[in-house]
């Protein structure tokens, strides 16, 4: 999660600073037409850019940092903060997405494995072999060596034996979740009121 | 040119294993959502087996695969299959010494796995 966050800032920076950077190019490319100080030169784009206010306020502002007080405080927060921005952009740019497998097996000679959405799509199959199930839902945790967790839940048909369902269920996809080293947890739910373990 | 004959065992054992995963049944090759799972070749690519030289010079393949549903036999006996067959063709290539670890992700399951190719 915190990766596609990195990831979205570290792309929408990008995007801003590139398209802020590319403008104020143009600019200064369009006031370098001209020399010395008339319409298209940089003394009046400076002029424009009111730099002789900011070169006073920033003037001003260094003052204020190097003695103690508020704003020397707000300076060391905000350079902080700007570190923290700094590393979060990095992570995003140059982090990758661990795609866990569900490992069957693994040694010297490679790792046999399936991602968990397919086991999860497995598990939804075979769930939905009996006439009494109306639908599966499955989700698959993987630990980071082998194992993990299969949570499967099956929707139960208006006539049907919540609990005969779910033994039913638990056997066939047992057969799946065995050599995955998978915790299996079957929820039957019924068509109307509240589930049934 | 150690680099290019690298390159192209990288690229020859990628190839081979591309097709012992068409050859097999019930299971197809897929690069992924965002084209990863590939070898860049001179002329082609080929989806769904990515190729790295390892530090002893050896080729690991990592085979992405999609499989077909209902699938025929233990998802880890198809593996086992597909790299006993990609170790016996590259031995018949000659390239069984170059030929490093073998890893099998089903990254899908798919009622007609044609269409992920």
């Amino acid at each position: 999660m915190t990766l596609f966050v990195a990831r979205g800032l570290a792309r929408l920076t990008a995007l801003v600073l590139s398209t802020t950077l590319a403008v104020g190019g143009l600019a200064v490319a369009v006031f370098s037409v001209q020399g010395d100080s008339p319409t298209l030169s940089l003394p009046s784009l400076a002029g424009h850019m009111r730099l002789d206010d900011l070169l006073a306020r920033v003037g001003m502002t260094l003052a204020g940092l190097e003695a103690a007080g508020s704003i020397a405080k707000v300076a060391a927060v905000a350079g902080a903060g700007t570190v923290v921005l700094g590393l979060l952009l990095l992570f995003g740019v140059f982090g990758r997405t661990r795609e866990r497998l569900v490992v069957l097996r693994s040694d010297d000679a490679g790792t046999i494995g399936a991602r968990r959405r397919a086991v999860a799509q497995v598990a939804v199959a075979v769930g939905e072999q009996s006439r009494d199930v109306l639908r599966a839902t499955a989700t698959t945790a993987a630990r980071r060596r082998r194992g993990g967790r299969l949570r499967v839940k099956v929707y139960l048909a208006e006539s049907a034996d919540g609990a005969a369902v779910t033994e039913a269920t638990r056997v066939r996809v047992q057969a799946l979740a065995a050599p995955f080293s998978l915790r299996l947890r079957i929820r039957a739910v019924p068509r109307r009121g509240g589930g049934v373990a | 040119m150690a680099g290019d004959s690298a390159v192209s065992r990288r690229v020859v054992l990628a190839r081979l294993a591309a097709d012992v995963i068409a050859r097999t049944d019930g299971i197809a090759a897929t690069a992924g959502p965002a084209g990863r799972w590939q070898t860049a070749g001179s002329h082609q690519s080929v989806p769904g087996v990515l190729a790295v030289e390892d530090a002893r010079g050896r080729v690991e393949l990592e085979l992405h695969l999609v499989a077909r549903w209902p699938i025929q036999m233990p998802l880890e006996q198809l593996g086992e299959q597909l790299r006993e067959r990609l170790r016996g063709a590259a031995g018949l290539a000659g390239m069984d010494q170059q030929l490093g670890a073998v890893s099998v992700a089903f990254d899908d399951v798919q009622a007609d796995a044609g269409s992920a190719r």
